[in-house]
């Protein structure tokens, strides 16, 4: 979970069942390494821009992903996006939509706020891992995060 | 017909006419003037008779004086000489004063020369007398004498004959002359006459009875009794006027006709506020007769809620405006209003309104009713509008909320059976198996509803569509459907159409896919995808197979969403396909019909557009 140390992936998830399903997923693909979870928008912008609980948190230490559900108390996914891509620290940052969203205007409207990826969560669990895995093998090992997030 | 005009007929009449009076006039003119002359030159003839015959006398005188004197040398003898000299002087010079004609005038000087040569014989006696005092009788004398006066009798006879001739062919002349003047004075009278006369029956026959006769016509016109006018062949000018008139009177009693067979209300009003002229449409409409409508000022019948926006349209037309459609409500006799429709122009210079009024009474009920109506179905509009919202607003928390709890029944017994399989024992480890299967089934009916509600809200992308692409393009779905089975699929020629090729994909692949499901027990399995089109209709496509097919009693159940024929545990579904390609085929405006037989395989047709707008399309 939350370590002091570096942090590869951001999971915004509000829903604890899937909480728990995603990080046994990301486990069972060993890709637990560092993983920061935040319970809703608020907490994901306080934790990338280094506000409230997280102002104290290594600025240098940004995530190579984040993986952000839709529907989020306080503020949404959408809205967590678009103040990402208006922001100059994390404009780079590989987004994943992880939702259970299977509404157009949800992924054009993402599509267009530059999401990297839109994964619907499949209510089949088998297909959920291997999404996840999927997911995850692409954005933390072969996609390498752009020198200025890296910076 | 050649027009030929009573001007020129008259003025043609007229130059003739004249022209013989004038050349009649002209010859009498010159039977006057030849009948002057004649008597002029009888005249001058008889004078000349007398002189001659003046002269004679004198002769005679001179002779019987000379011969007394002669025989007796007395002077007595010689008083009638001396008067007879003295009457041939006179008598000479007035035969002188007229020597007309050459023949005249040489007998003229023959007579002078022998009355010359008388009188100097005469005077040689008289000498030869007067010398000697004695009488004379020499006989050669005498003879000489005797032969001398015989010449000058010759001549003086001669030239009395020719006076005389003169004298009556002159008179013969100026008689002639005389005649011809009166006889031409005579035709030049009667020349007038006819040319008067003439002219009088062309003013009567061709001027005047027409004109009466026109007149009278007119007047009839005027009072509206006219009989039908003949339109006359005549080819003058009242030839046009009567063929004139004629063509008014049709077109006048097509107006006429237009007013009286009107069911459109037509009324002249005086700006008094008075109706002048009603038609019979009228009496017909409000009940009213004509006098009970052109007595009372208009505005008495008119609902007393109008009477304000009516005067103020009649003063606004008043000052030249024209009004097209102004309405008011009219009481009838019974009592009842009728909803009138106006349109007016004035005539400002008379005082007068031209107007046309209809009965839209029953339009206006309609009119009340659509505009109720519309309000009724703007109502609705909004009421679906927010229905549509919400259904919205509906799948959208459906497709978040309700799947998170299946995902978490679906994984965590995922986690179960896979982490903690040991401790759960065989039943245990199948129950919590359909558990998963059961949360699964859900997602899918879940996933299926959402589609399908999202079929309706979706606008069509409609386009030409190769069919045959699109099958081909299904049939790549279907490839793992098909794993491990041996599908005979036959494809047919497909024609292009109209439509979105996504969701016409979608038709084929529930269709198609359905035609492998269903043959899963058959072998062989046979697909056939195809085509038939007939004579006027749009193309019906189908797909046909040889599987379980179902009893066609409860065929209208097919398309319903979530109707299934066959249990589950025989074939797989969620009883969504069908119905999705029904709404397919709907908003396409098709239509989809199965034809099945249980055991013996199912055949599902549609078409992609209605009849009419195919024949539309076709023409």
């Amino acid at each position: 979970m939350a370590t002091a140390g570096s942090v590869e992936i951001l999971l915004v998830e509000d829903n604890s069942n899937d909480l728990d399903l995603t990080l046994h997923a990301l486990r069972k693909n060993r890709l637990t390494n560092a993983i920061q979870v935040v319970r809703d928008g608020a907490e994901a912008l306080d934790f990338l821009f280094l506000r409230g609980a997280f102002a104290d948190r290594d600025p240098t230490r940004m995530p190579k992903v984040v993986l952000l559900d839709i529907k989020l108390p306080k503020v949404d996914g959408l809205e967590v996006l678009r103040s990402m891509r208006a922001d100059p620290r994390t404009r780079t940052l590989p987004v994943v939509m992880l939702t259970s969203s299977h509404e157009e205007r949800d992924i054009i409207e993402s599509y267009r706020l530059g999401v990297n990826s839109y994964i619907v969560k499949p209510v089949d669990f088998g297909q959920f891992t291997e999404a996840v895995r999927e997911l995850g093998m692409y954005w933390l090992l072969l996609n390498r995060p752009s020198t200025e997030v890296a910076a | 017909m050649h027009r030929v005009s009573l001007l020129a007929r008259a003025r043609l009449f007229l130059i003739a006419g004249w022209a013989a009076i004038v050349a009649a006039i002209i010859v009498a003119g010159y039977g006057a003037w030849a009948a002057r002359d004649g008597y002029q030159r009888a005249d001058l003839a008889r004078q000349l008779e007398l002189a001659n015959k003046d002269l004679l006398v004198g002769m005679v005188d001179q002779e019987t004086g000379l011969r007394g004197y002669v025989n007796s040398a007395e002077a007595a003898f010689l008083q009638p000489y001396l008067v007879g000299v003295q009457e041939v002087h006179s008598a000479l010079q007035q035969i002188t004063s007229d020597a007309s004609g050459p023949q005249l005038a040489q007998e003229l000087t023959q007579s002078r020369t022998a009355v010359a040569a008388w009188q100097a014989w005469a005077s040689s006696q008289k000498a030869g007398v007067d010398a000697s005092g004695k009488p004379m009788t020499d006989p050669t004398q005498v003879a000489e004498g005797k032969k001398l006066f015989d010449v000058f009798r010759a001549t003086n006879e001669r030239l009395q004959s020719t006076a005389v001739g003169r004298a009556h062919e002159a008179t013969l002349q100026a008689q002639s002359g005389q005649r011809l003047g009166f006889g031409l004075l005579l035709i030049a009278g009667i020349l007038i006459a006819i040319t008067l006369a003439g002219l009088g029956r062309i003013v009567n026959s061709g001027i005047l009875r027409p004109i009466a006769q026109l007149a009278q016509i007119a007047r009839e016109l005027a009072m509206g009794s006219a009989a039908k006018v003949l339109a006359s062949d005549r080819r003058d000018e009242f030839g046009d006027l009567s063929r004139a008139l004629a063509a008014w009177q049709v077109s006048a009693a097509e107006r006429d006709r237009l007013f009286t067979l009107s069911v459109d209300m037509f009324a002249i009003a005086g700006f008094d506020g008075i109706f002048k002229v009603v038609n019979p449409a009228w009496e017909k409409t409000t009940g009213h007769t004509r006098e009970e409508l052109t007595s009372r000022p208009y505005l008495d019948f008119v609902h007393p809620e109008d009477r304000g926006p009516t005067t103020a349209e009649a003063s606004k037309i008043e000052t030249g405006a024209t009004t097209l459609s102004f309405r008011n409500r009219y009481q009838c006799k019974d009592g009842s209003y009728k909803w009138l429709d106006w349109a007016a122009v004035p005539d400002v210079a008379e005082g007068l309104i031209y107007a046309v009024a209809r009965d839209v009474s029953e339009q206006k009920v309609a009119e009340e009713r659509i505009e109720s109506l519309n309000g009724a179905l703007e109502e609705r509009a909004t009421q679906l509008e927010a229905a549509n919202k919400e259904l919205e607003a509906f799948s959208y928390s459906v497709s978040h909320d309700l799947r998170a709890p299946l995902r978490a029944i679906d994984g965590f017994a995922g986690i179960l059976l896979e982490e903690h399989a040991a401790g759960l024992g065989d039943e245990g480890r199948s129950y919590l198996q359909r558990v998963a299967g059961a949360a699964r089934h859900m997602g899918q009916l879940v996933d299926d509803l959402l589609r399908f509600s999202q079929l309706s809200r979706q606008p069509l992308q409609k386009r030409l569509v190769d069919v045959g692409q699109v099958v081909e393009r299904a049939l790549y779905q279907l490839q793992t459907s098909r794993e491990g089975r041996h599908v005979d699929i036959v494809v047919g020629t497909l024609p292009d159409c109209l439509g979105d090729s996504a969701l016409l994909e979608q038709v084929f692949v529930n269709l198609i896919g359905n035609a492998i499901k269903y043959t899963e027990r058959k072998d062989p399995a046979r697909v056939e995808v195809g085509c038939q089109t007939t004579d006027g209709g749009p193309p019906v496509y189908y797909v046909k197979d040889n599987g379980a097919g179902f009893d066609m009693r409860y065929a209208d159940k097919l398309f319903g969403v979530f109707q299934r024929l066959h249990r589950s545990d025989e074939f797989e579904g969620t009883g969504i396909g069908l119905a999705i390609v029904q709404r397919i085929v709907h908003r396409h405006g098709g239509r989809i019909w199965p034809a099945a037989e249980v055991g013996q395989g199912a055949t599902f047709f549609f078409t992609l557009r209605g009849e009419t707008q195919w024949q539309q399309l076709a023409a």
